[in-house]
């Protein structure tokens, strides 16, 4: 029986400047969350981070590979205190530098929690896709969004999408 | 998700974008047009997936899967995928991909299945699972070729993210996907999802 899939959960457009968003108390009946930032900061090209359920310990970890005008690199790491995407800023008051975080079966207790992520810098001319994980069994009931220095400008909007899952 | 006409291209306006969206809305997906159809989670370790009796779907113009994956065993971090349940060698694939290290393209042509996606094998940390998001595109065309585009990862001591294609040489419509690892199974837990896409 097809049942619609996405579910808009939360949308929060900043009416003023902030260091980060919190979605909390998130709801554990869907399948995937689907996370959508259009941002800029008022500290130049920072990266974008994303903590769960308020952990900053040394359990994430990631592989990106990243596209500029005139060369590629790809890199991996672990031990680091939150998910960075690292091509993923944007300066000034004119939106459209999406990210797009995909992150799978959030709710399983079974499961570390991995992450396929797209962001992308127009004033950098980059394109990266990146794969993380965070390191715990432990259902994501909260996610923090902040950009790695400065503030998010007024405006930036951030959409939390789940997806049905079958019962 | 829905497919967005591009109002503005560099093509029609002679207009230099540094943005892939070249002047358009963000891509948002679109709540009210995909469906969930199916979904699998393994509740014990299978050899292979099948989705079958797709065209029944054939009002949906693409369909989707999201995964998430490991294997049960050290050497089975190859995942292919076949249509039809043809095991000819009528399949190609592509990739970009990067490992940590550099990175890098790679082709294949002549296959038994379309190949490039790679998943945490049972050596690796407990509970580590892969994931990958896959299209069908136009799944019901009988003038096209079959073509399949996907993005997988996962991060382990052998860490993978890559955008990959595969092509089925076959004009016939897709009626059955089987998602397969080239050796041993697929993990409990594993849980795969069939979208369609309007």
């Amino acid at each position: 029986m097809p049942t619609p899939l996405y579910h808009v959960l939360e949308t929060v457009t900043l009416t003023s400047s902030a260091s980060s968003v919190t979605f909390s108390s998130i709801d554990q009946s869907y399948g995937d969350l689907i996370l959508t930032v259009d941002a800029a900061n008022d500290a130049g090209k920072r990266p974008t981070d994303l903590n769960f359920n308020s952990d900053t310990g040394s359990n994430y970890s990631y592989v990106y590979a990243l596209g500029y005008s005139s060369f590629a690199l790809s890199s991996s790491n672990t031990s680091q205190g939150r998910i960075r995407l690292v091509e993923s800023g944007r300066t000034g008051t004119t939106f459209g530098t999406l990210l797009l975080f995909n992150i799978m079966d959030y709710a399983a207790t079974d499961k570390h929690k991995s992450v396929l992520a797209r962001g992308n810098s127009d004033s950098r001319q980059a394109v990266g896709m990146e794969a993380h994980r965070w390191a715990s069994t432990a259902a994501i009931t909260s996610l923090d969004v902040k950009p790695s220095s400065g503030n998010f400008i007024a405006g930036s909007t951030f959409t939390l999408y789940a997806t049905t899952k079958a019962v | 998700m829905s497919v967005k006409s591009l109002s503005s291209s560099s093509l029609t306006n002679n207009v230099f974008y540094r943005s892939l969206l070249v002047g358009n809305d963000p891509f948002i997906p679109f709540t009210a047009a995909d469906d969930l159809l199916a979904e699998v989670t393994l509740t014990s370790s299978a050899s292979s997936v099948t989705f079958s009796g797709l065209g029944a779907y054939s009002d949906y113009k693409h369909l989707q899967i999201r995964m998430v994956s490991r294997s049960t065993s050290t050497s089975g971090n190859n995942v292919g995928f076949r249509m039809n349940g043809d095991t000819g060698s009528n399949y190609a694939s592509h990739r970009l991909y990067g490992n940590g290290s550099g990175v890098f393209p790679s082709s294949a042509s002549s296959i038994d299945k379309a190949l490039y996606y790679l998943q945490p094998i049972s050596s690796d940390d407990t509970g580590n699972f892969g994931s990958g998001i896959i299209d069908l595109l136009d799944f019901s065309s009988t003038s096209k070729t079959a073509t399949l585009r996907w993005m997988y990862g996962f991060q382990t001591t052998n860490s993978h993210v890559g955008l990959c294609s595969g092509l089925w040489n076959n004009t016939a419509a897709v009626t059955s996907l089987e998602i397969a690892p080239f050796s041993d199974n697929f993990a409990i837990g594993s849980r795969f999802s069939l979208v369609g896409i309007r």
